[in-house]
């Protein structure tokens, strides 16, 4: 293929993408090597690779308390990533077939979460669940309850914050796809016999997948990369792999032991990322 | 109550706020009638296509299949067959498993499912292709499977929405006469929604002609064309000269073009009262003597438009009025810009009252 | 079909996850000096106090420089970025974007931790530059991504025509390419910068009293004392945001000519 005038040459190529890949890799690769490296017990500084001991792994598969937490951390982000794109469906189908002008205030609806940060999140969610807080003040005085309920801290609390946390990451693909499949094929299974229901499962559902999996990817990585809100909402003893990081920073002081959670974190990423690309291609559809 | 009508429509309506889309329509189809629903645009043809499938609830009026009302029964309770206009085949399912979809909704079991499959797809010519996806399939193929689709359960009414829009020429019309000879073969009553004149009038028993809304007239095609019921109607299908003017005392048609007479047909507006006269291309013609025929304009030629099997002349007189004229395939050309003098017999005019 | 009762459930939902954001607003107006429901009153108290509150200040301060150069320098290096890569080639699709875009995988606080140990193995001392450098690497795969998919859909023919009448490269860029990925350009930058302003993660294992960032104050005052200026600031936070994407997007639509 000739090379139009309006093409880049070799050289200002390289020159558009250099300040990117610099920053990209000082910013990025380097402190990740480092990261790896320190992971593997060597000592930044003295840099000596005799050094370098798979003690800080062994460590992890052995304790049974990180193992743990690894489990409780994958758990989670299942958990979430399920009850979310179930919650999730019915407001991106309704997003995506309603032709009403409020669906773009919907949208940014569900992205406020995101813009108000995870602070103000969280703070909110303690009000509401605290034993002082909204729902007991309510069940309290319309005398439903005697005594104020256990709401907040545990399971119950941080999955309902991460459910509105992450779900405007799970509504935007679903409405994406859902958009893209034609309102007649519904139709069409309607008046072959197939009730609501059955035209969901048999049509809507396969159909979705594409966009159910991106969200549930998404989902999942955000959730297992979650500090501040399974933090101050899971309470004492409730630990998930990004806890357990900061507690060897700023408790145990054992960095490398920090370093070798964080690389078990990213290689739980990486395996997800990949094991959602192998099912998407295998269901690709045109 | 006779259930001597397959699908019957009574004063059926649709307002969508205060916009009324659909006002009372009704007809009545035997067993095994092919009726179009015509018209332009906006009509309101594919509104009531919905409501007889249920995809739209009608806001008055009455749906009645084999004397059963159906307007309480969601779509897929209504037995009735649908080809939509893109098809809608399932794009993630196998032809087989398209055909087969209606019947595995009602719970028919595989192996008989699959040879009713097998027979669907062999009256349509797709038997070859039933492993297949959708996307691997031509047009025309895509199109034979839905309609194999919409036949398989037998239902008791096939509906077609414009089905062969998104095909060429020459596919639409042998389609068009495969998938006509099939129906007639089953007896299938069916409804077929349409914006093109030729289609309609090839294929149908009868034909709907609609406009905001109603029906103006049903009738066989033949009647549509040589009776039309109103000026609407006339317009639409074929093509023909309007002339404006009033019907006078004496029982003549008073124009700009000078006094015309009166075809002897009933229901003529009363004297004074403003009207349309309209005339068929194949009903003036050409001639070159004064006196022949007891209606004579003079115009001037505009153009001669060849169509291989006749011409059509476009004359325009001198109030402006256009003549469409039909003229044999080897007639001679006629000189743009030059003088005819056309004719007619009165009874080939038709009059419609001014509304 | 069924639209009416989908648009119910949504609209449940809708106030459901709105409700936590408005009892945190009912809560920074109560004077009292611990957190409690009901709200013992109304009063801007805490809207007052806070910018006599010198952590705070400073990590506004910080805040809005890091969201606004890490955000800025994103767009410097990424808009060229994506220009090559709309180009297209296997090289570039396959292996450069996703390089780009890497960073948008792992994990935020992993990252942050990366960057502690990086920059001390460097010899840097934590400062407002090592922060932006972490906040200019996470904004890169945002703005990249919306960019490249702006460039992509630009007509070839724009930057050929403006060429073909006498342009420079360069003249190509500033006066066709620029102000047709304009918007899709302003609403990257401003994305990269909530997310840098709305930051914890990156910023929580780089921060020190120096150098601290508002969403990090924030946190630290929430985990050692639960009181309604953490509400307030946190609202206060949402504020500057609000005022920082509505001048984007007037910048935005100024310089039309």
């Amino acid at each position: 293929m000739t090379r139009s005038s309006t093409d880049f040459g070799q050289l200002a190529r390289i020159v558009l993408l250099l300040p990117a890949t610099v920053i990209v890799v000082v910013g990025y690769v380097l402190p990740s090597l480092v990261l790896a490296a320190m992971s593997f017990g060597i000592v930044p500084g003295t840099w000596s690779l005799s050094e370098a001991t798979t003690s800080h792994y062994a460590r992890l598969i052995g304790d049974v308390y990180y193992l743990r937490v690894v489990g409780y951390t994958l758990f989670l982000g299942i958990v979430v990533s399920v009850l979310t794109a179930i919650l999730a469906f019915p407001v991106g189908y309704y997003l995506a077939r309603s032709r009403s002008r409020l669906t773009s205030l919907y949208a940014v609806l569900t992205f406020t979460p995101l813009a108000v940060g995870m602070n103000m999140v969280t703070l909110g969610w303690m009000v509401i669940l605290g034993k002082t807080g909204f729902i007991n003040a309510l069940l309290l005085q319309t005398g439903a309850i005697k005594d104020p309920l256990q709401l907040l801290y545990g399971w119950g609390a941080v999955i309902v914050a991460m459910v509105h946390v992450v779900f405007t990451f799970m509504v935007l693909p679903i409405e994406a796809v859902v958009r893209q499949i034609d309102p007649s094929l519904e139709k069409a299974a309607r008046i072959l016999g197939a009730g609501p229901i059955r035209t969901f499962l048999e049509v809507v559902l396969p159909l979705s997948l594409p966009g159910i999996a991106a969200g549930f990817l998404i989902v999942f990585l955000q959730v297992c990369g979650a500090f501040v809100l399974p933090l101050l909402l899971g309470g004492q003893g409730f630990t998930l792999m990004p806890i357990a990081i900061w507690e060897q920073i700023t408790v145990s002081f054992d960095r490398p032991f920090a370093a070798t959670l964080s690389v078990a974190l990213i290689l739980i990423s990486i395996v997800v990322m990949l094991v959602q690309m192998r099912i998407m291609r295998e269901k690709s559809l045109v | 109550m006779p259930e001597s009508f397959d699908l019957e429509l009574r004063s059926v309506r649709k307002q969508f706020g205060d916009q009324t889309v659909v006002r009372g329509v009704s007809f009545a189809l035997a067993k095994g009638e092919f009726l179009s629903l015509l018209g332009p645009s906006g009509c309101g043809k594919t509104t009531t296509l919905s409501m007889i499938a249920g995809f739209e609830a009608s806001s008055g009026g009455e749906i009645l299949i084999r004397g059963r009302r159906i307007d309480a029964l969601p779509p897929e309770k209504r037995d009735i067959g649908m080809v939509f206009q893109n098809y809608a085949l399932f794009p993630h399912l196998t032809v087989v498993d398209n055909i087969g979809f209606g019947l595995r909704m009602r719970g028919v079991r595989k192996a008989e499912a699959r040879s009713q499959v097998e027979s669907s797809a062999r009256l349509v010519k797709v038997d070859h292709l039933l492993d297949r996806y959708p996307r691997q399939l031509s047009g025309g193929q895509q199109q034979r499977v839905a309609l194999a689709r919409a036949l398989v359960t037998k239902p008791a009414l096939v509906l077609l929405d414009e089905p062969f829009g998104a095909l060429d020429r020459l596919l639409r019309e042998e389609l068009q006469i495969e998938i006509r000879a099939l129906l007639r073969s089953l007896n299938i009553t069916t409804v077929f929604v349409t914006h093109d004149q030729d289609e309609a009038l090839s294929m149908s028993d009868r034909v709907a002609v609609m406009f905001d809304g109603q029906i103006e007239q049903i009738s066989t095609p033949q009647q549509l064309y040589s009776l039309p019921a109103s000026r609407n109607v006339a317009g639409f299908i074929g093509k023909g000269t309007f002339l404006h003017g009033t019907v006078t005392a004496s029982g003549t048609f008073s124009t700009q073009l000078g006094t015309f007479g009166l075809p002897g047909a009933a229901a003529l507006p009363g004297a004074a009262a403003s009207a349309d006269y309209f005339l068929r291309p194949e009903s003036v013609i050409v001639t070159d003597q004064a006196g022949r025929f007891p209606n004579e304009v003079e115009a001037r030629v505009a153009a001669m438009t060849f169509l291989g099997d006749r011409q059509t002349l476009i004359a325009d007189a001198d109030d402006g009025t256009r003549f469409f004229v039909q003229a044999r395939h080897d007639a001679p050309a006629l000189p743009i810009g030059s003088r005819v003098r056309l004719g007619w017999a009165t009874e080939r005019a038709t009059v419609f009252p001014q509304a | 079909m069924s639209l009416r009762y989908l648009s119910i459930y949504s609209a449940v939902l809708g106030v459901l996850f709105v409700f936590p954001l408005l009892i945190v607003v009912a809560v920074s107006l109560d004077p009292g000096d611990y957190i409690r429901f009901p709200v013992s009153g109304y009063s801007p108290r805490w809207y007052i106090e806070m910018w006599s509150n010198q952590t705070i200040v400073l990590a506004l301060k910080n805040s809005l420089i890091v969201g606004t150069v890490s955000s800025l320098i994103g767009a410097a290096v990424a808009v060229p970025a994506a220009l090559v890569i709309a180009r297209g080639g296997w090289f570039l699709e396959r292996v450069a974007y996703p390089f780009f875009l890497s960073s948008f995988t792992i994990p935020w606080l992993v990252y942050g931790l990366a960057l502690l140990f990086f920059w001390g193995a460097a010899g840097f001392d934590l400062s407002l530059t090592t922060l932006i450098v972490g906040h200019t690497v996470i904004a890169i795969p945002y703005i990249l991504r919306v960019t490249l998919a702006v460039l992509r859909g630009m007509p070839p023919n724009l930057v050929r025509a403006a060429r073909i009448s006498g342009a420079s490269p360069w003249q190509a860029f500033f006066h066709v390419t620029l102000p047709y990925i304009r918007s899709g350009l302003v609403a990257g930058i401003s994305f990269a910068f909530v997310v840098s302003f709305t930051n914890i993660p990156v910023s929580l294992f780089i921060t020190t009293a120096d150098n601290i960032t508002l969403p990090v104050a924030i946190f630290n005052y929430m985990v050692n004392n639960f009181e309604p200026m953490v509400a307030t600031i946190s609202v206060v936070q949402v504020v500057m945001i609000g005022i920082i994407l509505v001048t984007a997007r007037k910048v935005g639509r100024v310089e039309r000519s």
